[in-house]
């Protein structure tokens, strides 16, 4: 019971740590990015789609890495190099992604509600650490996905606090023209952030289809990028503080599934609400813009 | 040799430089001096690739360079430091001069020998740098100048571009400056020091350009010209200084007063200590400080968008506050002039009955304001943003003067203003005093302080002092300022 919920907890946190990662990079760039539900939506769709027929989970991650970067590339276009509105263009980006997805999926597999199915991804037990009673299952035997997020955690950490390059995207985020006149190239480091941002979201993406539903449905990301941008500020711009949001958002969420079959008083859709009025709390009672980057939001532009 | 030829560049309506040709040679010190708006700033740019020209190109030593890249510019050996210091606010001052050619060159950032290397450059030129690992945003004004200075070097640039580096500098400071301008010059550098202070160019400047509305109209070098003759070229006309011995003011009874005023910051830190001074009507008050030592939040104090921990004000009816930063705290540049005059309360009041603004008889009102202080702007419809620095000042006091006050506090008013712009400021406070106003003027610039003001205090670490009239002499104020002595 215990065990169950604990993984339970682990596979509801890694597509929304993943994002936030992915989101953590691009906003320490100066950048905010609404849109990243739908990068999230099309990576779930391009990774079910070519997985599906193609049989390979390796493809189909390839596709939802192209699908997340495609996406991103079209918001670094016009926030990056038109300097649009970053609030505007990401939501727009969001309901493009639904609406696509959702055209693309009943085009492919048609409406007769029968579910399109894919093998789960492979489990890989870590050795001796997977037969640790209760941990072990808990933390030690899941896919290749969540292993690579949670290493991502240090590493981004490392990067971002301890690489020149680290401190260059820092510098854009924090004063972009004073980044722009020590050479930094303030345009060509936001979209290397939303490439990769990209390429994470379309991974979190493909986790929900390959891992966690094992198929598609209109839009199957449920809000789960609007709760990434939830960890990014409760986590305070800090990858270790992402990934503890992300748990216990993760623990939120499996806690109401837990909830919902036992069929109990307490009403499961209290915990839902849980990673917003989280994160409302953070930001009204903890000073969150504090850590946040000066110019987070501010379009650039030369003049 | 770094040369610009025939560079134009057009901001929208506004022909910012209009064919300039200009050139430095290694090992001088090439003043560039205008008044505001007359293309220094945008002819800094363009060198430093900052902008692009829109015509014309720069050449060092006969290589072109890349137009609009900074990052070429600073290959090339051109650094340039910035009138507001480009500096990263939250990061460590280490951090910051990670970003510039203190780079160790490795993937990895090592800030100990990046401190290390900034220690060594900082102790040749005298510089004192703020303690380890601490953030830019506490730092005072003549600090980050100094930072920005330092990581300018720090790419060991053939050629250094300052801007206006000077006018935050306090009078002792401004010496250890000058002599590392003659340093970098006997290096063989080039040094191009933009300033408007003439006597600046004219001690410690090579050779001169005078820009004038965007063009050149004169090169010349110190032993051939003398401050009137560049101010005449400067402005093309001669500017009246306002006499304030003329005016004869004399104070009246006090109308500012201020008794122990004590502030402490969030973290328990003494900001203010025990501030006691009145200011009578029809005087002038001016605090003299180097920046940081409590004037920022002084006037906060006076201005009531910060509560005393202890203490009290008391004025004999209404403070107008002119404050430093006009751009953030005084104007709100996307509004229209007479949107910005009507904020004053006492000019709303005017032009409103029971809740509902008179539109036609506020843009009246601001015409008339911006006729009676000859602020240059088309109407009273134009964006504040539009008018040049000295202009939006000039609204300022404007709004502040015309709102009726009995007393006006003004921080730094007259910083980055030309000298006709300063004079027109100046002259409007002294005939708002002489019409029996009482004025506390807080300023960094001794030499305005001196000018214009009756009384003189000293702030220095959150103290005051009163000087006495045997200490009004710029040296003996610049130590006092510095809390040589107290």
């Amino acid at each position: 019971m215990l065990e169950a919920f604990l993984v339970s907890v682990i596979t509801m946190a890694t597509p929304i740590l993943l994002a936030a990662l992915g989101e953590l990079l691009v906003e320490e760039s100066g950048v905010v990015n609404i849109g990243i539900e739908g990068a999230m939506l099309s990576g779930a769709f391009a990774a079910l789609t070519i997985a599906f027929f193609s049989g390979s989970d390796a493809l189909g991650l390839t596709g939802a890495i192209v699908a997340g970067v495609a996406i991103n590339a079209i918001f670094a276009v016009l926030v990056v190099n038109l300097a649009v509105n970053q609030v505007v263009t990401g939501t727009a980006v969001s309901i493009l992604a639904l609406g696509l997805t959702g055209v693309f999926y009943r085009k492919l597999f048609g409406v007769t509600g029968k579910a399109f199915m894919v093998a789960p991804m492979a489990k890989i037990p870590l050795g001796p650490l997977a037969r640790i009673p209760l941990l072990g299952p808990a933390l030690f035997d899941h896919n290749a996905l969540v292993y690579f997020t949670f290493i991502l955690v240090p590493a981004i950490w490392y990067v971002i606090t301890r690489t020149r390059y680290g401190l260059r995207l820092r510098a854009c985020g924090e004063r972009p023209e004073a980044a722009d006149a020590l050479g930094l190239g303030v345009i060509a480091i936001r979209w290397q952030a939303l490439i990769v941002s990209g390429a994470l979201t379309g991974l979190a993406g493909a986790f929900l289809t390959l891992a966690y539903a094992n198929t598609f449905v209109e839009n199957i990301s449920a809000g789960r990028g609007f709760v990434a941008l939830s960890v990014v500020i409760v986590g305070r711009w800090n990858s270790w503080g992402l990934a503890a949001a992300s748990l216990l958002f993760g623990a939120a969420m499996a806690l109401q599934f837990g909830l919902q079959a036992l069929g109990t008083v307490v009403p499961y859709q209290l915990f839902l609400a849980l990673p917003y009025a989280l994160t409302l709390v953070v930001l009204a009672g903890f000073g969150g813009q504090a850590a946040a980057p000066s110019a987070l939001g501010e379009p650039y532009r030369r003049q | 040799m770094l040369r610009a030829i025939a560079i134009t560049k057009r901001f929208g309506r506004t022909l910012a430089l209009d064919g300039v040709d200009f050139e430095a040679r290694p090992g001088e010190i090439h003043a560039l001096v205008g008044e505001n708006g007359a293309g220094k700033t945008t002819l800094m740019n363009v060198l430093a690739g900052s902008l692009a020209p829109d015509h014309g190109e720069a050449l060092l030593d006969d290589h072109r360079l890349q137009a609009g890249s900074p990052r070429a510019a600073l290959k090339a050996g051109i650094a340039a430091v910035h009138q507001s210091p480009m500096l990263f606010e939250r990061m460590t001052w280490e951090e910051n001069l990670a970003l510039g050619g203190f780079d160790t060159g490795g993937e990895l950032l090592d800030l100990v020998a990046v401190a290390a290397r900034a220690r060594a450059l900082a102790a040749k030129l005298g510089f004192e740098l703020p303690p380890a690992g601490a953030t830019v945003e506490n730092r005072s004004v003549a600090e980050r100048v100094r930072l920005e200075v330092l990581r300018a070097l720090s790419f060991n640039p053939r050629v250094l571009i300052l801007d206006e580096p000077t006018s935050v500098l306090a009078p002792s400071e401004l010496r250890a400056f000058l002599d590392l301008l003659r340093n970098l010059r006997t290096e063989g550098r080039i040094v191009v020091l933009i300033t408007h202070k003439l006597a600046e160019a004219i001690a410690v400047a090579d050779r001169i350009t005078v820009l004038r509305r965007g063009r050149v109209v004169a090169r010349t070098t110190p032993a051939e010209t003398s401050e009137e003759k560049l101010a005449g070229l400067m402005i093309g006309e001669i500017v009246v200084q306002p006499d304030a011995a003329a005016m004869q003011l004399r104070a009246g009874d006090p109308v500012l007063r201020v008794e122990n005023l004590t502030l402490d910051d969030r973290t328990g830190r003494r900001v203010l200590d025990g501030l006691s001074f009145r200011v009578g009507a029809g005087e002038i008050v001016g605090i003299a400080g180097v920046d940081g030592n409590g004037q920022t939040e002084l006037v906060e104090l006076l201005a009531g968008v910060r509560s005393p921990s202890d203490g009290k004000m008391t004025s004999g009816g209404a403070v107008a506050v002119i404050p430093q930063n006009r751009d953030l705290d005084g104007l709100i540049l996307d509004m229209r002039l007479w949107e910005n005059l009507i904020l004053a309360r006492p000019l709303r009041e005017q032009v409103t009955s029971h809740g509902w603004l008179n539109t036609s008889r506020a843009i009246e009102l601001g015409r008339e304001l911006i006729e009676r202080f000859r602020i240059r702007a088309p109407g009273p419809e134009t964006i504040a943003g539009a008018l040049s620095g000295g202009n939006r000042q000039r609204l300022e006091v404007a709004r502040a003067i015309a709102s009726r006050p009995r007393v006006i506090v003004a921080h730094n008013i007259c910083r980055g203003l030309d000298l006709a712009a300063t004079a027109e400021v100046h002259r409007r406070i002294l005939e708002f005093a002489a019409s029996g106003g009482a004025v506390l003027l807080i300023s960094s610039d001794l030499d305005e302080l001196l000018a214009i003001c009756g009384r003189l205090l000293i702030i220095s670490r959150g103290k005051i002092r009163e000087t006495s009239p045997d200490e009004r002499d710029p040296e003996r104020l610049g130590l006092l300022m510095t809390g040589a002595r107290d």
